[in-house]
């Protein structure tokens, strides 16, 4: 059997590159039913905010030409309920738990991070959701800045021994400086990409598809995008990249292998079958010796 | 909660613009209770990306039936569908319709809505428990049912073809002036602007209610949050961190009290 175990640093090991990313999952526990968690390589729950978040008015999505568009606006029940209500689960699944941390300030990142180092429960660690608005800075995004990416990521070091991975948006001008500001500020890997900026509108009367108007959009439609991306991030650091945009099968995992991804997350696809991840994670073997590749390390980084 | 891959046995036109599809699905049909809903993946490929989500319109042994409209590309696909086909379906989703004291039922339909309200009825008379169906519809045409008052079921059109001449809200004052004063209960879905009008009535003669909503859904299940309803915030739930503003149809409904729904304008 190949061995697909990933190993990414701080000693912890993925036994398959093949996560669930985060606000494509909930909490975790919403399709208990449907698979076995410990054949995934890890899994992202949504974004976690100090506070409760109420999120954005509906229409939050729109199925678009292989894609779609979201803009939830971290709808969350806040971390005080989440350490009560979803952590004693997520702690106990035996695959890899990561955390993902929104704010509004530094501070805020800080405090939800602190909160779940005080439940002392065993999760692998956190990523960093970059993607909110600072509202210090007027509400640009944290991510699009390299210092503020550097500063957040020094401090949030700071709060953790845990693992920390930080994921980057592809709407900035160059995603492999704020990759750098990242593994500068010790983070210990990079996930990317977040959605894309989009927009869909209805012809005849002008109305937003998604009530926010600006939201992002994901699905196969921007893979293309995250494949460069990946490339471009996997060129700029020496930290691990962990790839996600579009994936919906064990070709498409490769893919982002072989431009430079140590790991992948799966997003949207789980709204059509929340068993895909595990079911590329057991195809992934066959595959590879399809492509007659002995195991991952041999072909991470050889996309020419 | 499943996932089962169910084989058409029926495909074909129930009444005008209205299609009609039997799925055999053993797992399903044994779990599903009205105003639940199962989630259809269309094809394999990358369009349509999410599945379409239907309410259960009626189940016999092990055999469950869809009643739906061609909107879009999803459906157009799916009333291509011939016996033999193999469907990958989620399901049973969302909760449904929960039991009401001794009040007498009033079931009330229209569009898609229809689909889950027919189950219901289905269940009732199966269970020989009384209560009155009303139908809405734009014209005789689109209704697959006989206008029979004396049986419980009354018929409304907006062009007066069929049944009584007005909207469901029409056929309900009938329905209830039918009643001996008897305490009734209102169980509906339909469209946006059947559910305000619903709402409206029933809240202005003090009538409980339940409606079904249809939100736009990702993935059917909770975990893409996709399908946020707006719900009244009560002051004393928010100050105990509950009063959540948006709860998901999949997830909290797709069936709400109607009392605790913000029903937007189309």
């Amino acid at each position: 059997m190949t061995d697909l175990t990933v190993t990414l640093g701080r000693g912890l090991t993925l036994k398959n590159p093949v996560m669930v990313a985060s606000g494509t999952f909930g909490y975790g526990d919403e399709v208990a039913d449907l698979l076995d968690y410990s054949e995934l390589g890890g899994l992202v729950t949504k974004s976690i905010s100090l506070e409760p978040r109420d999120g954005h008015p509906p229409p939050r999505i729109c199925e678009t030409p292989a894609g779609m568009l979201n803009a939830i606006g971290w709808a969350n029940m806040g971390v005080e309920a989440f350490c009560r209500d979803n952590l004693p689960f997520l702690a106990g699944l035996r695959t890899a738990v990561f955390v993902s941390v929104a704010g509004s300030s530094q501070a805020e990142y800080a405090h939800v991070i602190e909160a779940v180092e005080r439940s002392a429960l065993e999760i692998a660690g956190y990523e960093i959701n970059i993607s909110c608005p600072h509202v210090d800075k007027g509400g640009l995004e944290f991510g699009v800045s390299p210092e503020e990416t550097e500063k957040l990521t020094s401090r949030l070091r700071a709060a953790t021994e845990r693992y920390l991975m930080v994921k980057l948006s592809p709407n900035v001008t160059d995603i492999g400086e704020i990759a750098q500001a990242a593994e500068r500020g010790g983070a210990d890997a990079v996930s990317a990409i977040n959605t894309v900026i989009g927009m869909e509108l209805d012809p005849a009367t002008g109305i937003f598809k998604v009530q926010t108007g600006l939201c992002g959009l994901s699905g196969p439609a921007i893979r293309p995008i995250a494949l460069a991306n990946v490339y471009k991030v996997s060129q700029a650091v020496s930290i691990p990249v962990v790839g996600m945009g579009g994936i919906m099968s064990v070709e498409d995992v490769v893919r982002f292998i072989r431009v430079g991804a140590q790991a992948v997350q799966i997003g949207t696809a789980n709204y059509r079958d929340p068993r895909i991840g595990l079911q590329i994670a057991r195809e992934l073997p066959g595959y590879l010796a399809k492509i007659e590749a002995p195991g991952l390390e041999e072909i991470r980084g050889s996309a020419h | 909660m499943l996932l089962e891959e169910c084989e058409v046995l029926s495909n074909k036109t129930l009444a005008s613009g209205l299609y009609e599809m039997k799925l055999e699905g053993p797992g399903i049909c044994a779990q599903g209770r009205p105003g639940q809903f199962v989630n259809i993946l269309v094809n394999p490929s990358d369009t349509p990306l999410l599945r379409r989500p239907m309410s259960i319109a009626h189940v016999n042994g092990t055999t469950f039936g869809l009643i739906y409209k061609v909107f879009g590309q999803g459906t157009r696909e799916m009333s291509s569908w011939q016996p033999g086909h193999m469907a990958d379906i989620l399901g049973p989703l969302g909760n449904g319709w929960w039991p009401t004291d001794d009040r007498l039922p009033l079931l009330v339909g229209g569009g898609v809505g229809i689909a889950p309200i027919n189950f219901l009825h289905q269940r009732l008379s199966q269970a020989g428990a009384p209560h009155q169906l009303i139908m809405g519809a734009r014209s005789g045409a689109e209704h697959f049912l006989e206008h029979d008052p004396s049986a419980g079921i009354t018929l409304t059109t907006d062009d007066g073809s069929a049944g009584i001449a007005g909207t469901v809200i029409d056929g309900l004052k009938a329905a209830i002036s039918r009643q001996d004063n008897q305490a009734v209960t209102v169980l509906g879905c339909g469209p946006p602007g059947m559910l305000r009008a619903l709402q409206s009535f029933t809240m202005s003669h003090e009538i409980p209610c339940q409606l079904a909503v249809e939100e736009m859904m990702g993935c059917g299940v909770g975990i893409c949050m996709g399908c946020s309803v707006e719900c009244r915030i009560d002051a004393s739930l928010a100050q105990a961190g509950e009063g959540r503003r948006y709860r998901l149809a999949c997830l909290d409904g797709p069936v709400f009290s109607a009392g605790e729904l913000v029903l937007a304008r189309d």
